[in-house]
């Protein structure tokens, strides 16, 4: 190994480390031996007490801790309670508002990783807790002050997509007096407003709604209008994107503060679709379609909508019965369909079939399976279109067949039972919503993770349901989720209220967890600045010496560590998440039974957020694992995979996020990818077995996978022993 | 008379305005020796651009537009407007469908009659107060600290006035929240200390707003700070005070379902973290004075009235749940075993009356449950609206109860099954894997039996097309919720319009659904209808930017 390096930043004076034991209520102590856990920790090294809390994050249990800060003089704080995601942040604040330095706080999992996960090994459950303490008491007692970075704002947003999320995000941002760009792909602002025809809320042509909207943007001297226009990159962080634009005529780079991303939805597509074989018949038509059909009629009329008359299909024949069926595309299971439900079409339908009965004097029926109107007011339209003439029947649709110019259709009453037949000259499929196609594109461009049903994931679906999990990129409107337009609207100015709250400030306070580089030990190799994501290490020539010395742009420094996996002597390291503090945690983990043991390292972003699912769905898996977490798998390097095996580790996994596009790094996952037969190599001519040895793909909605895998490993462990 | 400043515009959309209709004005228009113009498609880019270069030539002072009104069209362009040429006074009206030709003539022509002659009385007649940058949020639920928290890192001062004696609102009573069954004061806490510890935040509770005077942008307010009977700046949270208080009462928080004492902390993770006396039961035995470290005990604190100046106000007041005791059908309130869904989250809580042990009230635990659905809402005779957010609820519920009692039997009655959100279709998918029930058909009654105490309920399976009696250990009402009283007093000439429901009216459904009829007053979360709490959090941070670019707009 390497020699190791001397470190300029040696952790201050005495460890005094403070631990707090969460019941979490019974989410932890119904489970875990609170108390047990309490009593050992109170016993390791450089702890001056531990205590047990009911609610650690609750203001009394901050509160404590900040008493204790002052009173009881301890400089460290160490909370075995939930998930670092959900509340690390909370007791970062906690520590600073108390006087310490906020790294200088450390949560052990012993919720989502534990008792979420142990609930019927209630013993093994409290033994990892204890281990898991220990882990964080060892981290804790390497750790460095952080300084945070002070970073200064572009006053401007990007809003990717121009429907009427977007432009309402575009139009409040300007009122509150930011320049705005907005792009849109297509060659004209409004979205699906523009396509479709009337709104169902207020009965409102869509164009009255969208066309002020787009006028006032379009003349607001603080917005920038890039129709046709594509993001093709980007680059930078929160208050300094850099964001790539092109169109068939230029190629822009645009600085902005922070960036919008409401780019909609698609229409489900059911031709072509083995569940909707009937959806090619003649006189099949979806409700989008039929939305423009029932415009075409009514434009016809010259926009009287009282006088009667029927409705014509395309080809100029009378449509007297319709049939609606509900849920196409939506709420099944199986490949060709989604499992989600699509939110608007039953209202859609509402809206259409009343047009059809009240203006057409056609005979409307609706196959459905539950009518989903959710609005104070859609429930009095549901009570209308029925006393319309609309009859709705909870029915499964069985065949559609052809029958000369009409349609013939067999269906099961889901009420009683009974079989229904009717013969109908239009048949109308209410389809749902997909997400949009340039979402996956999108998505790698912005490193912004999908959900599982493919629409944008949130950062948290309850209290962050605007932002993602890149810091200053936003989202609004359906392409989060199915939403109306009324929604939509409301996303657009959440978003912008988000967009201000960065965009107001002069400067942004970022944290220390940056690379630093000990020139001493640094070789001049190169490695760091060829693998770093985001280019921002560079060679610096030095005097008398060959090959230079690297150098971190730290403003532009993400901390992802990847530079520190790849350096062969340890120089590059990443401040928070530093080689030593790793190597206790390691040591810690592996001191008893090691062979029994999986060791884990989890990148924050998706496998330890995987974990972290699997325990809020309570997928039980073999206690015999303990989790590192890292940044990112790319931050691993070969030195902790040996010193495991040195150890006696039963089994090594490094986990990451799916590549190519999942890295919230961009490519740290496939910077690990390529080290792994190398690594796989010196460990057999180490002599341990390289099978030993996993390297593996989770993502953050992965938890059943989680599961299966670390049961996998466990099995393996116990046949192979 | 030169009213050459003044022009009127009608817009004649094809397809939209009934062109009769339009025509039929400016000949009423034309017989009074008044000119306007009839426009085609008013709002689009192209023809509004023109249009705003005309006015700017011409100097006009005074607009009537005729079209969409201000609700659809107004807004937007108006801004526009106001951009371009700063000081024009502009009039919207709506051609809709309901009001006639005449009416609109008439308002036209005594709009136009009163269009001041010279050029300095116009700017006489405007004036161009500053508005005031504080932003008044009334009520401390999840949306109302949302909207607090936006706006104070915004860059705003904010006041935040809660009734009750501490944050949070039903979100802080929830055991867990769909579709991910977070715990839910575990998300929420720490969002409530945020509040209680921002710079830009002021908060006052338990507080309430009594009157309103002034004008968008210069509203004057008048709250009074209730007394808690301890100085919240001197008490710790310590909670020795309630060790000694002699007097037990059914604690109001946990819904009757828990004994406290008089002097008390609303529950452990309350924000703030201080207590207070319920002054009609205290019987002055001074114990709790006297045991208090830090003096915070002050039993003759008096309500204290503050006035504040404002230039928006957000409602962010809530909902409550249906109180289901008018629905005798049911047997709420008389048979025990018959609880709603809210009280259901607090006896699953761990913070709950039973420490989160799922048990009817005779103590033994509760293994078959049943949800009823849509009680209060769907339904003529009390709320004809969906309350959007129970059957997710019901679901979620159902689930936790299978976490507590792994081998319990759960049936869920319902109307339709409406989890429309993302992920809820999951969550019930789960929910029917996990083994729950779900029976369609809403049942008629709810009986006690005589010995066992069980609720037995009569119900008809519309699938199966049969009638039947469920004896359950415990009956979940989901009941929906009902609009609040806010209690204020609107010295203006209007206040917030209500809907025929009681929940405050949108401005406009689609593009205004945050805004009341009011200039600068807003409303976001239950208090304008039934939602959950993703859409209450959206709706908190859409407010946030609404008020702040309505605030940024200089001259009104
Ligand atoms: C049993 C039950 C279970 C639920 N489960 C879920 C769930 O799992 N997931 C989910 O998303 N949603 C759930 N909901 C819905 C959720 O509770 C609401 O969406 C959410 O609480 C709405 O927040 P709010 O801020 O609008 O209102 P509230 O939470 O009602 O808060 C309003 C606040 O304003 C205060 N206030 C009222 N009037 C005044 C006044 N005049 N002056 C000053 N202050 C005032 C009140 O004291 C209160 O603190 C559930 C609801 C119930 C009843
Ligand atoms: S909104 Fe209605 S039609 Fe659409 S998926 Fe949901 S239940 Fe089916
Ligand atoms: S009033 Fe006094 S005794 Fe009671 S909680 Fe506050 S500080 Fe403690
Ligand atoms: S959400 Fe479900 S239970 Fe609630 S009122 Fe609507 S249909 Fe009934």
């Amino acid at each position: 190994m390497a020699k190791r390096k001397k470190r300029k930043l040696e952790p201050p004076g005495e460890v005094k480390i403070g631990v707090y034991v969460c019941h979490c209520g019974h989410n932890i102590a119904s489970v875990v031996d609170v108390e047990r856990v309490r009593e050992y920790a109170s016993r390791l090294p450089g702890v001056v007490f531990a205590r047990t809390n009911m609610f650690c994050c609750a203001e009394p249990g901050q509160a404590e801790i900040q008493e204790d800060i002052s009173r009881e003089g301890i400089n460290r704080v160490l909370v075995a309670a939930c998930s670092p995601r959900l509340h690390e942040t909370t007791f970062r604040n906690a520590v600073k508002a108390g006087g310490l330095n906020p790294h200088f706080v450390e949560m052990a999992n012993i919720r989502e990783h534990c008792s979420w996960v142990h609930w019927q090994e209630r013993e093994r459950a409290t033994e990892k807790a204890c281990e898991l303490v220990a882990m964080g008491v060892a981290k804790l007692r390497n750790a460095f002050p952080l300084e945070d970075r002070r970073v200064p704002v572009t006053r401007r947003a990007v809003v990717i997509g121009g429907g009427v999320s977007g432009l309402k995000a575009a139009f409040e941002l300007a009122n509150m007096g930011h320049p705005v760009t907005l792009v849109e792909k297509e060659s004209q602002l409004g979205g699906k407003a523009v396509e479709l025809w009337q709104n169902f809320d207020n009965g409102q042509p869509l164009r009255c709604l969208v066309e002020p909207m787009i006028t006032a943007v379009s003349l607001n001297p603080r917005t920038r209008i890039l129709t046709s226009s594509k993001v093709l990159n980007l680059k930078g962080f929160i208050g300094n994107f850099e964001v790539e634009i092109r169109n068939e005529k230029q190629s822009i780079v645009e600085k902005a503060g922070c960036i919008i991303v409401a780019t909609g939805y698609d229409f489900f597509p059911p031709r072509g679709n083995p569940r909707y074989p009937y959806a090619s018949l003649k006189r099949v038509l979806t409700t989008p379609e039929l939305e423009s059909l029932i415009r075409d009629n009514f434009e016809q009329r010259d926009g009287a909508y009282n006088e009667s008359g029927s409705l014509r299909y395309s080809d100029g024949s009378k449509i007297k019965t319709v049939a609606f069926a509900q849920c196409v595309g939506s709420r099944e299971s199986g490949d060709s369909c989604n499992r989600y439900c699509s939110r608007v079409c039953c209202l859609v339908t509402i809206k259409q079939s009343t047009i059809l009965a009240k203006h057409f004097g056609c005979n409307v029926v609706v196959f459905h399976r539950d009518i989903r109107v959710l609005q104070k007011w859609h429930e009095d339209m549901y009570q209308e279109a029925r006393r319309a003439g609309v009859v709705f029947i909870r029915a499964q649709l069985g065949d559609v067949r052809q029958d000369g110019d009409s349609l013939f259709i067999i269906a099961k009453n889901e009420v009683e039972n009974g079989r229904l037949e009717y013969h109908v000259d239009m048949m109308v499929l209410s389809v749902g919503m997909v997400p949009a196609r340039d979402s996956l594109e999108l998505k790698d461009v912005l490193k912004i993770p999908l959900s599982d049903d493919g629409f944008f994931l949130e950062s948290h679906p309850k209290l962050h349901p605007l932002e993602t999990s890149m810091d200053g990129i936003f989202l609004a409107g359906a392409c989060q989720g199915p939403k109306d337009f009324r929604e939509s609207i409301v996303t657009g100015s959440g978003a912008a209220a988000k967009a201000q709250c960065i965009l107001s400030k002069e400067e942004l306070l970022l944290d220390g967890l940056v690379a630093s580089i000990d020139t001493e030990t640094c070789i001049g190799c190169g490695l760091c600045a060829r693998e770093c994501p985001y280019g921002v290490i560079e060679m610096v020539k030095v005097e008398e010496e060959v090959k230079g010395k690297a150098r971190v742009i730290t403003a532009a420094c993400k901390g992802c560590g990847v530079c520190a996996g790849v350096c062969p002597t340890g120089a590059a390291d990443t401040l928070g998440f530093h080689e030593e503090s790793i190597m206790a945690q390691i040591e810690v983990a592996l001191e008893k039974n090691a062979g029994e043991k999986i060791l884990a390292f989890c990148c924050n972003w998706c496998s330890y957020a995987g974990a972290d699912f699997a325990g809020v769905s309570r997928l039980e898996y073999p206690p015999s694992l303990r989790i590192i977490r890292v940044m990112c798998s790319g931050r691993v390097n070969e030195r902790f995979i040996l010193k495991a095996f040195e150890l006696g580790a039963g089994r090594v996994l490094v986990a990451g996020c799916h590549p190519p596009g999942d890295c919230h790094y961009i490519s740290g996952n496939i910077s690990f990818k390529k080290r792994y037969p190398k690594i796989k190599k010196k460990l057999e001519k180490k002599g341990y077995n390289p099978d030993h040895f996993t390297l593996a793909w989770i993502s953050a909605t992965e938890g059943p996978q989680f599961q299966k895998l670390i049961q996998e490993l466990d099995s393996g462990l116990r046949k192979g022993k | 008379m030169d009213r050459s400043s003044a022009r009127i515009v009608l817009c004649e959309c094809p397809g939209h305005h009934d062109t009769k209709k339009v025509h039929g004005i400016r000949g009423i228009l034309a017989g009074h020796g008044i000119d306007c113009q009839c426009i085609r498609d008013f709002c689009s880019l192209e023809v509004f651009s023109r249009f705003v270069e005309e006015i700017k030539l011409k100097k006009y002072s005074a607009l009537f537009i005729v079209g969409c009104g201000f609700e659809l069209a107004g807004d937007y362009l108006g801004k526009t407007l106001k951009m371009e040429s700063p000081g024009l006074d502009v009039t919207w009206e709506n051609l809709g469908a309901s009001s006639d030709d005449l009416e609109i003539a008439a308002k036209i022509i005594a709009w136009y009659n009163a269009v001041p002659i010279s050029k300095s009385e116009v700017t006489e007649k405007k004036h161009f107060d500053k508005k005031v940058p504080r932003v008044l949020v009334i009520g401390g639920g999840v949306g109302g600290c949302q909207a607090a928290l936006d706006l104070a890192e915004g860059g705003h001062e904010v006041v935040l006035v809660e009734k009750t004696l501490s944050l949070g609102g039903n979100m802080a009573k929830l055991d867990k929240t769909f579709p991910t069954l977070d715990c839910s004061i575990c998300i929420l806490g720490p969002r409530l200390v945020e509040v209680a510890n921002h710079g830009n935040i002021e908060l006052l509770t338990p507080a309430e707003v009594k009157v309103v005077r002034g004008s968008p942008g210069n509203y004057n307010v008048r709250v009074v700070v209730w007394p808690r009977f301890v100085d919240m700046t001197k008490c710790s949270g310590c909670g020795k005070c309630a060790d000694v208080c002699p007097i037990v009462i059914p604690s109001e928080w946990n819904l009757g379902m828990k004994p406290v004492k008089a002097i008390h902390i609303n529950f452990e993770q309350a924000v703030p973290l201080r207590s207070a006396i319920t002054k009609e039961f205290c019987v002055e035995c001074r114990l709790c004075e006297r045991v208090c470290e830090r003096d915070a005990v002050c039993l003759d604190d008096r309500p204290v009235e503050q006035e504040l100046e404002v230039g928006a106000i957000v409602m962010a007041t809530g909902a409550k749940p249906f109180s289901p005791v008018s629905y005798g059908a049911y047997g709420y309130g008389y048979i025990p075993a018959v609880i709603t869904n809210m009280e259901f989250e607090r006896l699953v809580c761990a913070t709950g009356p039973t420490g989160g042990r799922l048990i009817t009230p005779e103590g033994a635990p509760a293994r078959t449950i049943a949800f009823i659905q849509c009680v209060g809402s769907r339904n003529e005779r009390f709320n004809r609206y969906c309350s959007g957010y129970c059957c997710t609820a019901s679901i979620k519920e159902a689930i936790l109860a299978l976490e507590h009692e792994a081998y319990g039997h759960i049936t869920v009655f319902y109307n339709d099954i409406r989890t429309a959100g993302k992920g809820f279709e999951e969550l019930y998918q789960r929910a029917i894997e996990k083994g729950v029930r779900f029976i369609k058909g809403i049942p008629s009654r709810i009986e006690e039996d005589p010995y066992t105490k069980q609720p037995i309920i009569h119900y008809y399976d519309m699938n199966e097309g049969k009638r039947g009696k469920l004896p359950v250990d415990l009956a979940v009402l989901a009941v929906g919720l009902v609009p609040d009283e806010s209690g204020i007093d609107w010295e203006l000439s209007t206040g917030p319009e209500v809907d025929e429901h009681g929940f405050y009216k949108e401005r406009e459904k689609t593009l205004h659904s945050l805004k009341s009829n009011l200039e600068g007053v807003f409303f976001l979360g239950t208090c304008h209808g039934p939602r959950d709490i993703t859409q209450t959090v959206g709706e908190a941070s859409g407010v946030a930017a609404e008020v702040q670019s309505f605030l940024n707009e200089k001259e009104f």
